[in-house]
């Protein structure tokens, strides 16, 4: 068994930029987002279809990267 | 490996296959935790997990010396052992574990170059089947610390400008726009980075498929932040990971003798009371070169 369809892509989610890697493994989908800037992985999405797998990890990453403060840095504190 | 100064400690998809069915040879896949591991790993690896296996999670530090002894044991490991490390992530956590090897003194440790990135994206092999070896009475060496820096090596080092300091998280997190990478926990209190810090994100040591970019074109990455190898290098970032590459870059890769790796980073860091913090972008080269005179 191998990794099939490997493709990567770039987009944004929730104001950030994030690097998208969708491929196959067997009978199951994977697609992982990481943030492209740090390149940590946010969130990964395992599913039985491309489109699950993909709806998965972009609820799960949309969630997460809506936390992320941003600060001012002109303000102390 | 050509160029590199320790061309050894890297092994490419090549070697790997190469090396399948050799004894002497153990493969470990570190993720953060083991699910990518799960979907399928190369033949013969075991699996290592940064949070559950590597850390002191109750200490925050690196594991003790008798549990690293348990898990090499467990893992059909002896001090002869060649252990050739890859994993998720850019290769961080595998690169954690290279790093912690070294402190434990175990002699050959490799990284696989490009990691898990790199062997999916050929379509390598993969499978599901959980290999098992027979336990060795693996023996670690005392911890040799010369490699790490604990807080108090970096508070001494900034005063007496005695390293230089290389901050490798995004450029985001080195000016305090944000305390932790997009989407992760935030784990300390107020962002910027150490005074004086060097920013040279990890990512710039890497192709885009996560092999390590060239001896000639890491040489001038860092030389261009005044990093030559003459003085002794710090690296950080958040937790430690995403440091330990560029310390494997540093110490390996461009064979500066004096490297360490403060796994403390960002987060005791920018936790501490009364500590300097500098925000916003990092000060030209020359200007530190000019104060320093």
């Amino acid at each position: 068994m191998r990794a099939e369809n490997w493709n990567r892509q770039q987009t944004e989610l929730a104001g950030w930029p994030v690097t998208v890697t969708a491929y196959q493994i067997g009978e199951k989908y994977i697609t992982e987002v990481a943030s492209t800037d740090s390149g940590a992985c946010v969130a990964r999405g395992i599913a039985a279809t491309a489109e699950e797998s993909r709806k998965g990890a972009f609820e799960t990453a949309s969630r997460r990267l809506q936390r992320t403060r941003h600060f001012d840095l002109t303000i102390g504190g | 490996m050509p160029n590199y100064s320790n061309p050894e400690v890297l092994v490419s998809i090549d070697w790997v296959l190469k090396n399948l069915d050799n004894p002497s040879v153990r493969l470990v896949e570190v993720d953060v935790e083991n699910t990518a591991y799960d979907q399928g790993h190369i033949r013969g690896a075991v699996a290592w997990s940064w949070q559950s296996q590597l850390c002191d999670r109750i200490r925050r530090d690196i594991i003790p010396r008798d549990q690293l002894e348990k898990l090499l044991s467990e893992s059909g490991i002896t001090p002869e052992t060649t252990i050739v490390l890859y994993g998720d992530n850019n290769n961080w956590f595998a690169a954690w574990a290279f790093w912690q090897l070294k402190i434990y003194g175990h002699k050959d440790v490799r990284l696989l170059n490009g990691g898990r990135k790199k062997w999916l994206q050929e379509g390598q092999e993969l499978t599901t089947e959980v290999p098992k070896y027979a336990p060795t009475q693996y023996k670690a060496k005392e911890p040799d610390f010369s490699i790490r820096s604990f807080l108090p090596d970096v508070q001494s080092a900034l005063k007496a400008k005695g390293a230089s300091l290389v901050d490798v998280r995004s450029p985001q997190e080195f000016t305090g726009e944000i305390l932790a990478p997009p989407g992760l926990p935030e784990t300390a209190q107020r962002g910027g980075h150490v005074p004086g810090a060097r920013s040279v994100p990890w990512s710039k040591a890497a192709n885009d498929d996560g092999t390590f970019k060239s001896f000639e074109e890491l040489k001038e990455l860092y030389a261009q932040e005044g990093i030559d190898g003459n003085k002794p290098v710090i690296t950080y970032c958040r937790i430690g990971e995403r440091s330990s590459h560029t310390w494997f870059v540093l110490k390996y890769l461009l064979g500066y003798d004096h490297v360490t790796n403060y796994d403390g980073s960002w987060t005791e860091w920018g936790n501490l009371v009364g500590a300097p913090v500098e925000r916003g972008a990092a000060q030209p080269v020359e200007t530190l070169v000019a104060h320093a005179r």
